[in-house]
């Protein structure tokens, strides 16, 4: 399973890949310089520093959120490809190796996606602390780095299960149409006056502003049982389909 | 050197239909070790889906029964990972394949010096041509030293001079492993110990 997770960690990791995420991690960190407002000036900020942290806070949330959710599904997307789903025909002598085959993708996302979110908090911090007067809560931005990290894994899974399903790449639109539907619905009373969303947000996290803090609308149950029945769903496909 | 003439893979009324009405209809053979198993036939004959079927590649009705023992396949269709060395794509599979690093290693140095790929084992899969990447298919299923070696073709895009080097080594494999082989040329394969098998349409006309 180690070696097999390395493959996966090999496959993922080419030139490309790491162009992409840096691309991402850049674009990242130029969004969350612009929206500290540094730029107004280190002591206007400081004159006015809760309403501008409070505004940098939103803004910089949303914008490691919108980043993580789109750079899981463009990984998601290359780990469940045509390629990667041939390079089975070298390692399947047997039926269980789908199993491994199938857990070591599901593995080296959700490993990888944790790594670049913490690196995008850390961004976040860098920031924060070098930067800007804004006083930052520890055990908040872990909070709701960790559920990121559990969001972005249902993204995943569901990401995964889709392109099992239909092996096209434009299906991974699909949990980014997903993702802009909850996002552009992410507000208290929005979710409260309709049923679809409500039960949408009770099994997709999603960080709704709730008294001028973020959090999630449902429990971390039943965000854990909608992720694995997506990831058993989609293992038990994976293992009947056959590899052409 | 281990001696493995008593491997064999038993198929039993194996049946495998695809959706535009390919595959393969109750077939029923034996592989043995010991001796090289070439199978023929025409294109979408069934050949390339009993492979299939042997590894567990799709799911089918019947039964094959083979030991649980390390296999090296060498697809008809290699997609491979364009972005990935040549010799960090051998060595994960050997590694995948259980195979200790330092074994590995000498392996590499062996097939990639055997095929003529040695000065390639740093560049992309991507910059290689179509029959040095055909090289590093059949590499790919050597390098871990398994017991059972299924080849689908493996003489396509080769060159006369690596057919004659491919042809020797399948030959040497054949004496003490089980090498099952699909060929459109049976006759360059030239041995006393081979048993050919005939796929028409599906069906296993000979035995």
């Amino acid at each position: 399973m180690i070696e097999m997770i390395k493959f996966q960690y090999k496959f993922l990791f080419n030139r490309m890949t790491i162009i992409i995420v840096f691309i991402f991690n850049i674009i990242l960190f130029i969004g969350l310089l612009y929206s500290s407002s540094i730029f107004e000036g280190y002591y206007y900020i400081d004159l006015y520093r809760e309403s501008f942290a409070k505004a940098f806070n939103t803004e910089a949330f949303l914008l490691i959120k919108v980043a993580s959710v789109m750079i899981s599904v463009i990984l998601t997307t290359m780990i469940y490809s045509d390629t990667n789903n041939n390079l089975s025909k070298y390692i399947i002598d047997k039926e269980e190796r789908k199993f491994i085959v199938f857990f070591s993708r599901i593995y080296t996302l959700m490993f990888v996606m944790s790594i670049i979110i913490i690196v995008y908090f850390l961004d976040y911090l860098v920031i924060t602390i070098l930067l800007t007067p804004y006083i930052f809560d520890l055990v908040y931005i872990s909070k709701i780095t960790f559920w990121l990290i559990v969001q972005v894994y249902i993204y995943v899974a569901l990401t995964g299960l889709l392109t099992t399903l239909v092996p096209n790449i434009l299906i991974s639109l699909i949990p980014i149409a997903l993702f802009w539907f909850l996002e552009i619905n992410a507000q208290e009373e929005v979710i409260l006056q309709s049923n679809i969303l409500k039960i949408m947000y009770e099994y997709i996290p999603n960080l709704v502003e709730i008294d001028s803090r973020l959090t999630v609308m449902g429990n971390l149950g039943k965000y854990l049982v909608f992720l694995i029945i997506v990831i058993s769903g989609n293992c038990l496909y994976y293992v009947k389909k056959d590899i052409i | 050197m281990d001696n493995y003439k008593n491997i064999s893979i038993t198929i039993n009324e194996v049946t495998k239909e695809y959706n535009k009405g390919k595959g393969i209809k109750a077939v029923s053979t034996l592989f043995e070790s010991g001796i090289l198993n070439l199978v023929v036939g025409e294109n979408g004959s069934g050949k390339s889906t009993l492979f299939k079927c042997i590894m567990g590649l799709v799911s089918y009705s019947g039964s094959i029964n083979k030991r649980k023992i390390k296999m090296g396949y060498a697809p008809e269709e290699y997609v491979m990972p364009l972005r990935m060395s040549v010799v960090d794509f051998l060595y994960s599979i050997g590694r995948i394949k259980g195979l200790d690093r330092d074994l590995i290693n000498n392996n590499l140095e062996t097939y990639l010096r055997y095929f003529d790929l040695y000065p390639y084992k740093n560049k992309l899969i991507g910059s290689l041509s179509n029959g040095m990447r055909q090289k590093l298919n059949l590499m790919q299923a050597f390098v871990h030293e398994p017991k059972i070696i299924i080849l689908d073709e493996p003489l396509a895009a080769l060159d006369e001079d690596t057919i004659h080097k491919v042809i020797k080594i399948i030959k040497e494999k054949a004496k003490t492993k089980l090498v099952v082989v699909s060929t459109h040329q049976p006759n360059k394969f030239k041995c006393r110990n081979k048993r050919i098998y005939r796929f028409e349409k599906g069906n296993l006309i000979n035995d």
